[in-house]
């Protein structure tokens, strides 16, 4: 007999993982997180049979953990092991693909970087004729003046204000752009990035000791220092820290 | 021969001593009076066991009618031999021992001796409070 029921949406599409082992482990958890709300509600443990029972409440929690870890990792591994699949099958091309752009890219700032230096040698050509400009115009309305030409006048500043613009043309940025042949492609260029060498790292550690990136370094280096077997403050002190010990529950 | 009773001091020195920390020698197949708690297998709930002299004394002499031997109560039942269980017993206080055998009711999880515990797959709540 065939079964009649309709396929709903998504009924193609499972979770990834069971949905049985997880309303499991939730309703536990559940139970777990109602027990814990009334040990949380006792203002302080004052029975020893207390403590002891919430030892065990505190295993069990620690125990479910456990589980629950396991259950992730378990429905986990088959997702991992395609997961693995994919990236072996595809990494590859990507490795090559990235090796092969890199290995192109210094040709092209090769050639970017001649061109550049082309068209600066060209700019200042361009500046030293436009200032030659300006001096000849400068030196023509002078002379006009003095003559009181009006049409050597006009003509004075029509020099002037073309020896003003070769001079703003001159003065544009060199473009180092490489354009796409077909255009569809991304237009590159000479791009200039900053990176820092570390040449005295005593001057650079006071600039930054105050940041809390740096704080929290120091802080773990020191703890694992103080925490370390055999760590003896008398015999070899850290400078700077005061070592403190707190009780935990373990 | 006056077969005189061993006092219940004398019985119980040894474990008098072993709650006390003083550490007190402890002899394979040698058991000794008093209160303790044993794991019948790994993991599973402490369970209570107690060692006694067991004697018969004449009410009219107060001396023994027989020798006087060394029992065992496991889980409030006959132990048998003491010694079998000697070794795995860890002396523990009488009002802890007391305190054991009471707890065990109030907990279902400590009813089957020799089924392990697994503390997640229920909660311990406190017990008390309402």
């Amino acid at each position: 007999m065939l079964d009649q029921t309709i396929a709903g949406p998504g009924h193609n599409n499972p979770p990834a993982y069971d949905p049985e082992i997880l309303k499991g482990l939730s309703e536990t958890t559940a139970t777990f997180m109602e027990a814990s709300q009334v040990w949380l509600d006792i203002e302080a443990i004052a029975t020893e049979e207390h403590a002891s029972q919430l030892t065990d409440q505190i295993d069990g929690l620690r125990g479910l953990w456990k589980k629950v870890d396991e259950a992730r990792k378990t429905a986990k591994k088959p997702h991992d092991a395609a997961g693995k699949e994919v990236q072996d099958a595809f990494n590859p091309l990507l490795k090559k693909l990235k090796t092969a752009g890199d290995k192109l890219k210094p040709k092209l700032a090769a050639y970017a970087e001649q061109k550049a230096r082309e068209e600066e040698a060209k700019r200042a050509e361009e500046r030293r004729i436009a200032e030659e400009q300006t001096r000849a115009a400068e030196a023509a309305k002078k002379e006009a003046e003095a003559s009181g030409n009006i049409a050597a006048q006009l003509d004075a500043e029509e020099q002037a204000k073309a020896a003003e613009e070769a001079a703003k043309r001159a003065e544009q940025p060199v473009k180092t752009q490489v354009k796409s042949a077909t255009g569809a492609g991304r237009t590159m260029a000479m791009r200039k990035i900053k990176e820092v060498e570390i040449e005295n790292p005593r001057v650079l550690f006071f600039h930054y000791q105050n940041h809390p990136d740096v704080i929290d370094t120091l802080r773990r280096l020191a703890t694992a220092d103080v925490r370390a077997k055999g760590y003896d403050p008398m015999a070899k002190p850290i400078p700077g820290i005061k070592v403190t010990e707190r009780n935990v529950m373990a | 021969m006056i077969r005189r009773p061993t006092s219940l001091a004398s019985s119980l020195a040894w474990h008098r001593a072993a709650v006390t920390g003083e550490e007190p020698p402890r002899h394979d197949g040698l058991p000794e009076c008093g209160w303790f708690k044993r794991r019948m297998i790994k993991g599973g709930p402490w369970v209570p066991v107690r060692i006694y002299l067991a004697r018969q004394i004449d009410s009219a002499t107060g001396e023994l009618t027989e020798d006087e031997r060394l029992r065992c109560e496991v889980e409030g039942l006959d132990g048998g031999d003491p010694a079998e269980h000697w070794t795995y017993l860890t002396p523990i206080t009488r009002e802890e021992f007391n305190h054991l055998v009471d707890y065990r009711l109030r907990d279902s999880r400590m009813l089957d001796a020799r089924q392990r515990i697994d503390l997640s797959q229920s909660p311990t709540l406190p017990q008390g409070i309402f």
